[in-house]
């Protein structure tokens, strides 16, 4: 906190300029260094605080969000990224992430699916280098969903919500991989992909 | 306050008095030690910048990237670990009351079975059962659940744990338990995040 002294002049001290410029000065350098100690307790308002600053930031081009009710069915034996039919690849980005600047990116990604019979596997993937990748397998997110009887195929629905925590970058894009690794068909639809920037 | 009457309004001609001096200093000087406020500030000035980091928000979580086999315990009772891992848990402290979403998201898989079970999960506030899912399908032996939550929370310590149940479901019924039979309950993926947001 800064602190601004004055230097009190009483009647019969020999007046100094120095005596005026000295209070001047500390005025003049508290303004300099002002912080939260400065403002009074409960002092300020929501209207003070520039427009989303505080409250989520799920940015507005329609690039970083994927949102479709669109369904496509595919059979992919190894990961690949999913196309939703003419909603185009399952991805979001560009996504700006840096562990010092004081704000928080969550990912979430919801969808329904249905495997015929075997293992479905959906996991995000990450580029930190744009659409063109590398993209890694984000670990943690991966999820499976199997079907115990050729004669249950399996339907539900899947969600993944993913904090990332590592790997600064202003060009970061997210994309949903799905397999099955029998090569049977999987079927995505409902799509809704967006990431949250969180002031903290 | 923002606006301040000039105590003394000096003019030419006027005998010099210090208290003329001090009086028009003195408010200023206590405006700026401690006394800004909201109109002091513009409309929309504060930038996200100019506010330390926590004073809103704060985002816990726990990442598993490795397969845990949960503790074959022969109970419906919930349990929270393998006897030394948690599936996720955490815990963290907070200085005012503010509102608290948890999330938490994995894969889980029944392994050994020759029959399948059914399993339940829940995610615990601090004993609070802030979200809990239904028994899943019997004929599901590896699928994912997805809970979510939001409890209010008073300053102080507190943790957030997640906890399961399993049981046989050879008749759909849930009095069974599911160690007799050899079945191995995993969790091989998933993520919690736990968000604070300060009054």
């Amino acid at each position: 906190m800064s602190r601004a002294t004055q230097v009190e002049i009483n009647v019969g001290d020999n007046l100094t300029i120095t005596d005026l410029n000295t209070t001047m000065t500390n005025v003049n350098a508290a303004t300099a260094d002002i912080d939260g100690q400065n403002v009074r307790d409960e002092g300020i308002d929501q209207r003070n605080i520039a427009a989303e600053s505080v409250v989520a930031d799920r940015g507005a081009p329609s690039t970083i969000t994927f949102a479709s009710d669109l369904s496509s069915t595919a059979a992919n034996v190894a990961a690949t990224i999913w196309t939703l039919g003419g909603a185009g690849l399952v991805r979001i980005g560009p996504l700006t992430f840096d562990p010092n600047d004081g704000k928080e990116l969550i990912i979430r990604l919801s969808f329904h699916y249905y495997v015929v019979l075997g293992t479905a596997n959906f996991q995000l993937y990450r580029s930190n280098a744009g659409t063109g990748g590398p993209f890694s397998a984000v670990a943690e997110s991966r999820r499976q969903g199997s079907s115990a009887f050729a004669a249950s195929p399996q339907r539900g629905t899947c969600t993944i919500v993913h904090r990332v925590t590592s790997t600064a970058s202003t060009n970061i894009y997210f994309a949903l991989y799905a397999w099955e690794p029998g090569g049977n068909n999987i079927t995505i639809s409902s799509v809704n992909f967006f990431p949250e920037r969180i002031l903290l | 306050m923002a606006f301040r009457y000039r105590e003394r309004a000096l003019e030419n001609g006027d005998i010099m008095d210090p208290s003329d001096w001090n009086d028009n200093m003195t408010p200023l000087i206590e405006e700026l030690n401690t006394g800004i406020d909201r109109d002091n500030i513009g409309l929309g000035l504060v930038d996200g910048d100019n506010i330390v980091q926590g004073a809103f928000t704060k985002i816990f979580g726990v990442k598993r990237t490795t397969t845990i086999t949960l503790n074959s315990n022969p109970t419906m009772a919930w349990q929270r670990d393998d006897g030394t891992n948690d599936i996720a848990s955490v815990e963290f402290t907070t200085t005012s009351s503010g509102m608290l979403s948890v999330e938490w998201g994995a894969t889980w898989q029944m392994g050994g079975a020759t029959l399948v079970g059914v399993w339940g999960w829940r995610v615990i506030v601090d004993g609070i059962d802030v979200a809990h899912a239904p028994l899943t399908s019997a004929l599901r032996t590896t699928d994912t659940t997805y809970l979510n939550g939001s409890v209010p929370l008073d300053a102080g310590a507190h943790d957030v744990v997640v906890e399961f149940r399993i049981a046989l479901a050879n008749d759909f019924s849930i009095t069974q338990v599911y160690l007799a039979q050899g079945i191995t309950a995993l969790v091989n993926y998933g993520e919690l995040v736990v968000t604070w947001r300060g009054h």
